[in-house]
């Protein structure tokens, strides 16, 4: 937790560079021209940066994401950096006209949208028009995107940043952080799409089994060498190279690892939840995936001195799934104790159930609950409570879709588990 | 939509309103030229007298004088941007516009907007008439 506390700070520091190397760190005075001209430099400088930073942390680069409390979070932080940005973008502009109004109407919109030989201007035009575009789906403007034309759209991200560089360039008094920022920002997109991709790890897929109607668990095995350390609970992005899929071949999308660390075979249960999760379930054995990866920060590296709740959903049991084996392999029981709830519509769906109940057999402090919805209505305090007596003393970890988290989080503070002792890992569109 | 977004698809809609409204007033407000100008051509040496007959020469849609109130007025580069349809407006091309622009045809008076762009256009006033 450190650490991720380190990543914030640098980031917040870095937010201010620019704006403090330009010397717009101060109002000007109390003349109203001037000030809104000053509003609009600093909007203007401020959304730059917060859309290159956004840029720069999608490098992805496995084990730095730690610095930010994992990937998850990173992307969350990279989010709210891309919609803060586009909203500074727009007031940016707005605060230009305004500039101008004090004058006249004319010499508002003349500022807006001058003769056409002010380049820098309408590049800064056409950047808000690129980032309009591939922002649209990410905040569903209009509706839900499919992910594969998503993450399409999301490159126009780097035909908007050279077009905001050009247009900050020219207008900027002092132009180094744009230098600098810009060539990490690219550095990143470039490292992200076209080295990182090259560079990921070949893996060959050596068994598939069926645990379910819609749930597989690949065995994945590397082609050369061993497999990659990771820690429980960690996820990948995998890339299937079987042509024969019937979608989502050449496609990256992430899933956790339910393999125990140092296993002989990195280990993935694969849900079908899209059209790429439900062609994987038929990918052959012998076929060849690339895994980049590990990352994520969701279980602890070290033991807890609390009692630990564990509560997996559906597929989101997998990084439970993931520890247990671990502390299977290694013969040791989890100290204080591990309270592991695994959340299901019905015990039919509880695939990793049997595997589970067995482990904990032999695991004196590890103990197995499900939870099953249409038995037993939602999940509630009560039921928690019939669990975990002491269930404030408790530490927490959950994993499961977004509905899922927010309730649960809501139970455990109403029953006084304080916020920093609830840690979740909500999938989502990564 | 995400929640974000709802923040930023508001933002986005508001932003774009409160841009057209400023093109919207740039383009429909009073040119800043007319003001600026209209006190020029009230001194210009260069107004003269048109009589009837000159005006009527000048009533083709490509060539249009009017007059209106006793000034004489070039509305050639105008008629296009007229808000009537299209048709209307030449027939007054050439002629003594006076009750059109009192009444719009409709028993209405034009706005003070329209008549702040008359300056604009004067080329002169109109030669009394000689049976009076």
């Amino acid at each position: 937790m450190r650490s991720a506390r380190v990543g914030e700070l640098t980031l917040a520091l870095l937010i201010l560079l620019p704006l403090a190397a330009s010397g717009h760190l101060a109002p000007p005075g109390a003349d109203p021209t001037a000030m809104l001209y000053w509003l609009a430099r600093v909007t203007g400088v401020l959304a730059l940066t917060l859309i290159l930073l956004a840029a720069i942390l999608s490098f992805r680069i496995p084990g730095l994401d730690r610095w930010f409390g994992g990937l998850t979070r990173l992307w969350s932080i990279h989010h709210v950096l891309g919609w803060a940005g586009f909203v500074l973008v727009l007031s940016h502009v707005w605060l230009v006209a305004a500039g101008g109004l004090t004058t006249s109407v004319a010499a508002a919109t003349h500022r807006l949208f001058p003769p056409l030989d002010h380049g820098a201007i309408w590049a800064g035009w056409a950047a808000l028009l690129a980032l309009l575009v591939f922002l649209a789906p990410t905040f569903k403007f209009f509706g839900e995107p499919g992910y594969a034309r998503w993450k399409r759209l999301h490159l126009i991200s780097a035909a908007a940043l050279v077009l905001a560089l050009v247009h900050a360039l020219a207008l900027a008094a002092v132009a180094w952080p744009w230098w600098l920022f810009g060539a990490l920002a690219l550095a990143a997109i470039l490292w992200r799409k076209l080295l990182s991709p090259r560079m990921a790890g070949r893996y060959r897929v050596e068994a598939v089994d069926s645990l379910g109607p819609d749930l597989v668990e690949l065995q994945l095995a590397p082609v050369t060498g061993t497999p990659m350390a990771h820690q429980a609970g960690q996820f990948v992005y995998l890339t299937p190279q079987d042509p024969t899929l019937a979608s989502g071949c050449g496609e990256e999308h992430p899933y956790t690892l339910s393999s125990a660390p140092g296993a002989r075979h990195l280990r993935i249960g694969v849900k079908a939840l899209g059209d790429a999760t439900r062609a994987l379930q038929r990918v052959r054995p012998g076929s060849e995936v690339r895994i980049e990866g590990p990352y994520g920060d969701f279980l602890p590296r070290h033991p807890q001195p609390r009692p630990v709740l564990w509560v997996g959903a559906g597929i989101g049991i997998t990084p439970f799934v993931g520890a247990v084996r671990a502390m299977a392999e290694r013969g040791e029981s989890p100290h204080p104790s591990v309270r592991l709830v695994y959340a299901v519509n019905t015990r039919g769906d509880a695939h990793f159930a049997d595997e589970l109940e067995a482990l904990a057999a032999n695991l004196p402090n590890l103990s197995l609950a499900i939870h099953e919805r249409n038995a037993s209505g939602l999940l509630d305090a009560a039921w928690l409570r019939d669990q975990c007596p002491d269930l404030e003393r408790h530490e927490v970890w959950i994993c499961g879709p977004a509905p899922f988290d927010r309730h649960l989080r809501m139970i455990l503070r109403a029953q006084g588990v304080p916020r920093r002792r609830i840690h979740s890992e909500a999938f989502h569109l990564l | 939509m995400t929640p974000l977004g709802r923040i930023a698809y508001t933002v986005l809609v508001a932003f774009i309103a409160s841009l057209l409204t400023l093109l919207a007033i740039d383009w429909l407000g009073p040119a800043p030229d007319s003001i600026s100008e209209a006190p020029h051509i009230e001194e210009s040496p260069a107004i003269r007298v048109i009589n009837m007959e000159e005006l009527d020469r000048h009533d083709q849609p490509d060539d249009c004088w009017m007059a209106i109130h006793g000034q004489v007025y070039d509305f050639t580069d105008y008629l296009p941007r007229h808000p009537t349809p299209a048709h209307l407006l030449p027939p007054y091309c050439g002629t003594d516009a006076s009750v059109g622009w009192d009444t719009k045809g409709i028993g209405r008076p034009h706005s003070p907007r329209a008549r702040d762009m008359l300056p604009d256009y004067r080329i002169g006033v109109l030669a009394a008439d000689p049976t009076d």
